[in-house]
């Protein structure tokens, strides 16, 4: 084989976890174009980037506790982003605080704090992260409720709506998410996340080869956080109003996209590309469900959808890894 | 020594020996107590028979559903079906009831098939070697739709299914019934006597101790004859049947079939267990501390609701102190100490 074919090959290799949740986009686009052609629109791909932004977004923020390991399980991204969402409408647009500057910088400051208070709780009081993540869950939830006055809201700023809109013909929310994918390539070929994946697949030899652990795995926490509010700021602009409630389908999305992304709960391995395109299957599927007329069952139908698409996705990965296993074996 | 003191002294003693045999139990009942004295101090008609009679009722539900969370738990797993097989089971119920199913049958044929759903979140957990928790949510997003699909196609009423329960179901779970002239719903007393089997069952039998053995390390279990694959299934299993047990009462409680009726145990008997102080990871704790955790969660709830808290307000608390309690006692080891 040529050489720079050989690279290619050993490159792709690098992403076969994320294998299944591609072979999947493949064919739900077959899908929606058979289904619901207007998808390839320019107005079908706005919509669409808009209401995919804030998906994606949650699910890259869950990949690096993932990662992390432990059995990291971000089940705070979702009430993050709605508490977020509140707290920019209560707190700054409401106040009249509606500039760009204060606006991102609160969103990004507050997750990014909130993300290194779970991992401080996680790797320096050593508790388990789904406890940590499960009370950050109630704790958000719970506060996103309280401060919401259920009173008139400011108009919201034009930049934060015009997110949702187009930029030259692309849709605005694409490219925020296609920059944040970018901003990501060079934290995935550093050596912080080098010790990152040692550190969640096995933080014993990580602690023995010199390796800080807790700090490593409490930036992953704050690397989360980071992503959640910039989930929160298109999550804003896709609702242009504070709903406080929207948390928990958001935590069940995401979880569903990062595992469908190939990304293993027990840490070490997977990776935001499976995320991003895990993320792109889920919404693919509920709009090809959106174009059978289910009527009042639709919800119903797009649940078991969801369910049984990740439980197939989780047989199809097994089948994989034992695949390869037996072909290593043999080779 | 006066004659009060004489009389507590019995109590003490028994609390006593259960502390010496039972050390993890001491952080989650001094809680309790705290939690009951400011109960007392600051909520008015805490102590009144009806308000303790409707804690306990609340209670029994959260703990026939806790107990299935504890077994997972045990084992190293978490059960994330729970309130979907809640709200699953209550709509099928009156479902099947409504199709003229007599109660003795429908109940029998929710629980088996909750008892076939846990099989087969169990199987798949098992065989794609993924965390119990990623296989449960996807389970019961399906499980919860297909009920739905089932119960409602074709009426106008999205999720809920109206019909009503037996009168013997809604009187188990009426404030206003009694158990063998005791004031207390039989539910309660259902719960207790689940309790006291489900104990009994952890504690004194060989499947029971397998559990344990399994959790806290699953090939030394193996070797000395626990069959690991068995005792993840049983316990899977039997959450689910809990959980659909739960959903079943709650007919009785609220008179039909709603679907959204298990959303608040999605994240509570999780909670339950963990602020009793049992371990997620597994091998640890037992369902008495998760008693305890149902009992903090309950008297935590009365008196944040009697001191005014709305119930985000509650929720934001509940967190807070998931977060003290654990970092209290259920912390893990360093690294290098685990080399």
């Amino acid at each position: 084989m040529k050489p720079n074919l050989v690279r290619v090959r050993q490159t792709l290799l690098g992403y076969d976890y994320a294998f299944t949740a591609f072979g999947l986009l493949v064919v739900l686009l077959l899908v929606a174009a058979l289904r619901g052609p207007k998808l390839f629109t320019s107005e079908g791909l706005t919509i669409a980037a808009s209401v995919l932004a804030p998906l994606v977004l949650a699910a890259m923020a869950a990949t690096p506790v993932a990662i992390s390991g432990r059995g990291g399980v971000d089940l705070s991204v979702g009430p993050l982003m709605a508490f977020l969402n509140v707290a920019i409408v209560t707190w700054l647009i409401n106040e009249g605080l509606t500039g760009v500057v204060p606006v991102v910088a609160f969103a990004l400051a507050a997750g990014a704090l909130f993300g290194l208070i779970q991992g401080l709780l996680v790797s320096l009081v050593r508790l388990q992260p789904v406890v940590v993540t499960l009370s950050g869950f109630l704790f958000l939830s719970g506060l996103a409720n309280v401060i919401h006055t259920n009173g008139s809201e400011a108009t919201f700023p034009n930049w934060l709506s015009s997110l949702s809109g187009t930029t030259a013909g692309i849709p605005t929310a694409a490219i925020v998410v296609a920059a944040i994918c970018l901003a990501w390539v060079p934290v995935a070929r550093s050596t912080y996340y080098r010790n990152l994946r040692l550190v969640g697949f096995d933080d014993r030899t990580a602690y023995a080869s010199g390796v800080n652990v807790a700090l490593i795995r409490a930036g992953a926490y704050v690397l989360g956080g980071l992503l959640g509010g910039v989930a929160a700021l298109m999550l804003s602009s896709l609702l242009i109003s504070a709903s406080p409630n929207v948390g928990t389908n958001y935590t069940l999305i995401a979880l569903t996209a990062l595992v469908l992304g190939g990304t293993s709960l027990a840490g070490g391995s997977g990776g935001m590309v499976g995320s991003v395109l895990g993320a792109i299957d889920v919404y693919l599927i509920q709009y090809a469900l959106a174009t059978f007329q289910f009527g009042k069952s639709s919800e119903f139908v797009n649940q078991v959808a969801n369910g049984g698409v990740l439980l197939i996705a989780l047989l199809l990965g097994a089948v994989a890894v034992s695949l390869n296993a037996r072909r290593r074996a043999t080779a | 020594m006066n004659a009060q003191q004489q009389a507590d002294a019995p109590l003490l003693i028994t609390t006593r020996a259960l502390l010496a045999r039972s050390p993890k139990l001491l952080p989650g009942l001094v809680l309790l107590i705290a939690l009951m004295i400011i109960g007392a101090v600051t909520v008015d008609g805490f102590t009144n028979s009806a308000n303790v009679k409707s804690m306990l009722l609340l209670a029994s539900f959260l703990g026939i559903a806790a107990y299935g969370q504890t077994l997972c738990a045990l084992v190293g797993g978490i059960d994330l079906s729970i309130p979907f097989l809640i709200g699953a089971a209550n709509v099928l119920l009156v479902w099947f009831l409504g199709k003229g199913l007599s109660p003795g049958l429908a109940i029998a044929a929710v629980l088996a098939l909750a008892a076939l759903i846990g099989l087969l979140s169990a199987t798949i957990s098992k065989a794609v070697r993924v965390h119990s928790l990623i296989v449960t949510l996807g389970v019961g997003f399906v499980v919860i739709g297909v009920a739905q699909i089932v119960t409602t196609a074709g009426s106008e009423f999205a999720g809920n299914v109206y019909g009503t329960p037996p009168a013997w179901l809604t009187e188990m779970t009426s404030l206003r019934s009694t158990t063998l002239g005791i004031g207390v719903p039989p539910v309660v007393a259902l719960w207790l006597v689940l309790s006291i089997a489900g104990i009994t069952f952890l504690r004194m039998t060989t499947f029971g101790r397998g559990i344990y053995a399994m959790g806290g390390n699953p090939v030394a279990a193996e070797r000395v004859g626990v069959s690991v694959n068995t005792t993840w299934l049983v316990v899977f299993m039997l959450s689910a049947v809990f959980a659909a047990l739960t959903g079943v009462l709650l007919v009785g409680f609220s008179g039909g079939g709603v679907v959204s009726v298990g959303e608040p145990y999605l994240f509570t008997t999780i909670a339950a267990v963990v602020v009793g102080g049992s371990s997620l990871l597994g091998g640890q704790g037992g369902y008495g501390l998760t008693l305890l955790g149902v009992a903090v969660l309950t008297v935590l709830q009365t008196v944040l609701v009697g001191l005014g808290l709305s119930p985000p307000g509650q929720e934001t608390v509940l967190g807070l102190m998931i977060i003290a309690t654990v970092a209290l006692y259920a912390r893990e080891p360093h690294p290098r100490s685990r080399i």
